[in-house]
């Protein structure tokens, strides 16, 4: 009864329906921005350091949410058993033997106050008792919250309004290892790491001179990232080095992490197909762009380094060219340019040359064509179409995969691809061998980056092909050539020194011996563009001393 | 004034070199036969050597006026008003020239390649390519054409080269053609066929001085005027004169004749890719120089607004002509014989003027 009536009843009222949905929820109410406007780092205006220790501590914990972090230390002590003093830092980024064996053993000694008159200590503990190699100090929380993200320990005293930051970086962090992604046959077999230091050292390495400059930039406004520009003074165009910083420095982003999104944020041109820096995990290439006068850009968390300002033929160039002989590593170069060709257009081509001008094609080739499409259902922009996306798919699949099951599923793909397309009647022998033709072609190509780009133009041009024969293809291409034309990196025209025309190179397409790379690339307006001596084989000199003037002439 | 940018002798030579070669690919070739025989091959100097005096004057009036445009000097030299006049004629024969040979091409390509594809479609592309391009401006245009025109150049001369199998010194005979009075006169009355050298003058504000306009116009002339008149002898070598008076493209009948045992036949490809190419950069060249006419003489800061009007202009332009017969005999002939009133002529009456008012430009940029 009493059911019926609350039956009754609530037909006539209303209630809120309770949430019936189980779980979490993520709603949009306005609590979310009330809490952002009270996080501890929003109440605390004031970013100097106070000398009272318990103001510093409190700080420190609320700026660190000590009461929900629990990777933060906060090791309270007391210097010579009479100064109360503590130490923060995160459990995982510092070394701890260097804490344990190296700073509170010599902190916490009876001997630490002998000779101190002071009352702020910070200066005596500099210089007579801290026995590490990097110590500095800073009065600013802001700075001491990123140098303890950063791996950095940082010591208050009471009394002092300045903090010691001491060096104890030491998180763990993958072993030098051979690049993955640019392997080569000759040359060195290190690659970077995911470690900015470790990175900088690797090239520091390379080049011993004493005008490297390695700048620390910080970027990120959330993560707190740091990213390495390097270049060698009076080598790079000083205006090309400030423009990189400035870039970098005006960065308003969040979150950034490696040299992918650097480069993203500074391109000269977000909408362009083509890469606009190169990517590099080898500390010798790096090396050899500083040396050309470019700069390098190191990012934190990726084994990858970019380089700036690029020209479109530097994308063919790989290290390995250099370590060759000259013959070939223009082979190579020359083998490069035909897969770039055939990446970009023998499908295009093909659906042109079978759509539009078959008369085009020698007979012999038409009738086998023919023969083999004979069989075949689809439209040749779909039978194209079809391969050209498994082909995708596969490539992206091998990617994405575990290594172990990689193998396997490159196998597969080759037998779906081949011979059980054409067998199933779906695709023409003649495809098959143009599919993979145009898969070999992207594979040559040495730049990831530019790679992806061909593969995309690669679509627009069988559409061109479909659409206009040709006709298209050759419209296609002017377009895609104005583009490029009209591209710059960090001010250097994308096609220097071809278009426009400036001093010859001798290692644009092909390289000259090396012998006779003597010059920094003109594009790149440095400084100082010499690079070898008018004759750099001077041992042939000292064996016939007659050939002395033909050498300087060389 | 439209910012344009810079760029160097070596771009310019392209520039023009491209705009001026490209008649080759044409039915010009065919209608030169047709009025002089098979003398076009030095018929074709003789026109050279009219634009090189041509060009002189031009060079004249442009030193007058150091880094100041065509437009700029009709202004300065013939005032405000009738320099209008002398400029606008010069835009309209551009706008005129760039959709009458977009026609022309239509016509060609769908004879030769796509018989079923609407002219509206081909002409719609090729605009949107000139467009583009115009977009990105001039420096790009200048630099796409350097970058084409070695490739391009090269391909033509792999074409004669292989075409040489089937010369025939004979069809050279009789040298003097339909008489040699003829051939001189047509020679010197279609040095109207090198008239692009006036673009020169057009961008002489983006390249570095005086110095450079006339080298690039000098050079790009004798260029052309050599790769003119070979490519016309080896089309006189390769067919009979009554034969090239019934063909359209006789580059690309010359580049199907190509045949080196079973497997090296048909160039045709490579004949139709570097033909189209090099149009679509020529068509590009005209239409920019056609909006930055515009611009410069309705004094606007920005060329981009225009663009697509000028665009829909041409279109129209190229779209009017009823058929391919009347494109050839009437309209492209007609831009040849009174091309060189607007393109020659105006200017040396503008230096003629400029030297009875003595009007010059100021010399600090002089070179």
């Amino acid at each position: 009864m009493s059911n019926l009536i609350k039956t009754v009843t609530g037909m006539f009222s209303y209630t809120e329906p309770r949430n019936k949905e189980r779980g979490f929820e993520l709603l949009d109410d306005e609590i979310e921005g009330v809490e952002a406007e009270n996080t501890p780092q929003a109440a605390n205006a004031s970013d100097a350091i106070s000398p009272e220790l318990h103001v510093n501590l409190e700080t420190i914990r609320q700026k660190f949410l000590i009461s929900k972090n629990q990777d933060v230390i906060i090791r309270e002590f007391k210097i010579g058993r009479k100064l109360r003093a503590y130490m923060a830092y995160i459990d995982g980024m510092v070394n701890k033997q260097t804490l344990d064996l190296s700073i509170f053993p010599q902190l916490m000694s009876r001997d630490v106050f002998e000779e101190l008159e002071k009352e702020c200590p910070v200066d005596y503990l500099i210089e007579n008792i801290l026995t590490v190699h990097e110590v500095k100090r800073s009065d600013k929380y802001s700075d001491i919250v990123i140098q303890i993200l950063n791996g950095m320990s940082a010591l208050f005293v009471e009394g002092c309004n300045e903090c010691i930051l001491i060096e104890t970086k030491g998180y763990e962090k993958r072993n030098v290892e051979a690049p993955k992604v640019e392997t080569v046959v000759k040359g060195s077999q290190e690659g970077f790491t995911e470690n900015l230091r470790t990175n900088v050292t690797l090239v520091r390495r390379i080049i011993k001179n004493e005008n490297l400059v390695t700048e620390m930039l910080p970027v990120g406004n959330t993560n707190h990232s740091n990213c390495a520009v390097m270049y060698l003074e009076g080598i790079a165009n000083s205006k090309v080095v400030e423009e990189v910083k400035r870039r970098l420095k005006r960065i308003d982003a969040d979150f950034i992490m490696g040299d992918g999104m650097l480069e993203q944020y500074i391109e000269d041109n977000s909408l362009m197909l083509f890469p606009q820096m190169i990517s590099t995990e080898r500390p010798d290439r790096a090396a050899s762009f500083i040396m050309e006068g470019k700069i390098i850009i190191i990012g934190e968390g990726t084994p990858f380094a970019i380089a700036a300002p690029i020209t479109f033929f530097g994308l063919f160039h790989t290290s390995e060219d250099y370590f060759l002989r000259w013959p070939g590593g223009n082979f190579l170069r020359l083998v490069r340019i035909f897969g770039l060709f055939c990446a970009t257009f023998l499908p295009g081509l093909y659906v042109a040359l079978t759509l539009y001008h078959v008369e085009m094609i020698p007979t012999e080739l038409l009738v086998s064509i023919a023969r083999a499409k004979e069989v075949v259902p689809f439209p040749t922009l779909l039978e194209v179409l079809i391969m050209e996306t498994s082909f995708e798919l596969i490539r992206e699949g091998g990617i994405r995969v575990p290594n172990v099951i990689g193998q396997t599923l490159g196998i597969v793909g080759a037998l779906i691809l081949g011979q059980a397309a054409v067998a199933a009647g779906l695709v023409s022998p003649m495809l098959v061998i143009v599919v993979s033709i145009t898969g070999l072609g992207s594979f040559a190509i040495p730049n990831y980056t530019l790679a992806i780009a061909i593969r995309i133009e690669r679509f627009l041009f069988i559409f061109a092909g479909a659409v206009l024969g040709f006709y298209g293809i050759s419209l296609m291409s002017v377009i895609l050539t104005l583009f490029v034309c009209s591209m710059k990196s960090f001010g250097v025209p994308y096609l220097v020194p071809v278009a426009p025309k400036t001093k010859s190179n001798a290692d644009v397409i092909f390289r000259y011996p090396i012998w006779a790379l003597k010059e920094r690339p003109d594009g790149l307006n440095t400084p100082n563009r010499k690079r070898k001596g008018n004759n750099p084989k001077l041992w042939i000199s000292e064996d016939n001393p007659d050939d002395t003037d033909k050498g300087g002439k060389t | 004034m439209i910012k344009e940018g810079k760029f160097g002798v070596n771009e310019a030579v392209c520039l023009v070199t491209m705009a001026i070669c490209n008649k080759i690919f044409s039915t010009t070739p065919g209608y030169i036969t047709r009025t002089i025989g098979n003398t076009g091959w030095y018929m074709t100097l003789i026109s050279c050597a009219t634009a090189l005096v041509f060009f002189i004057l031009i060079y004249l009036l442009l030193k007058r006026f150091p880094g100041k445009n065509i437009v700029e000097i009709y202004d300065a030299s013939l005032g405000r008003a009738v320099g209008f006049i002398f400029s606008f004629l010069l835009m309209v024969s551009f706008l005129l020239s760039v959709g009458i040979y977009t026609r022309e091409f239509t016509d060609i390509l769908k004879i030769y390649s796509l018989p079923f594809t609407p002219p509206s479609v081909i002409i719609g592309t090729l605009l949107s390519v000139a467009a583009a391009a115009a977009f990105l401006g001039l420096e790009t245009i200048a630099r796409v054409a350097r970058l084409a025109f070695y490739p391009a150049l090269l391909g033509y001369l792999l074409i004669l080269i292989f075409s040489s199998k089937n010369f025939e010194p004979s069809n050279l005979l009789p040298i003097f053609g339909y008489g040699l009075d003829k051939t001189v006169i047509t020679g010197i009355l279609r040095g109207s066929a090198y008239d692009e050298v006036i673009i020169l003058a057009v961008f002489a504000g983006s390249l570095q001085g005086i110095g450079q306009i006339k080298k690039a116009g000098f050079i790009s002339l004798l260029l052309s005027g050599f790769i003119i008149s070979v490519g016309l002898l080896c089309f006189s070598l390769v067919f009979e004169y009554t034969s090239i008076q019934e063909i359209t493209i006789v580059a690309y009948v010359m580049t199907r004749k190509i045949e080196y045992g079973v497997f090296f036949q048909r160039m045709d490809p490579l004949f139709l890719l570097q033909w189209i190419i090099t149009t679509a950069i020529y068509i590009s060249i005209l239409f920019y120089t056609t909006v930055s006419i515009y611009c410069k003489l309705f004094r606007l800061q920005d060329a981009r607004p225009v663009v697509i009007p000028i665009a829909v202009l041409v279109f129209s332009i190229a779209i009017f002509p009823k058929d391919f017969t009347s494109v050839v005999t009437e309209y492209v002939q007609g831009i040849r014989n009174y091309g060189n009133i607007t393109f020659f002529i105006m200017p040396v009456i503008a230096l003629i003027i400029a030297v009875i008012r003595n009007k010059r430009g100021e010399t600090k940029c002089a070179d």
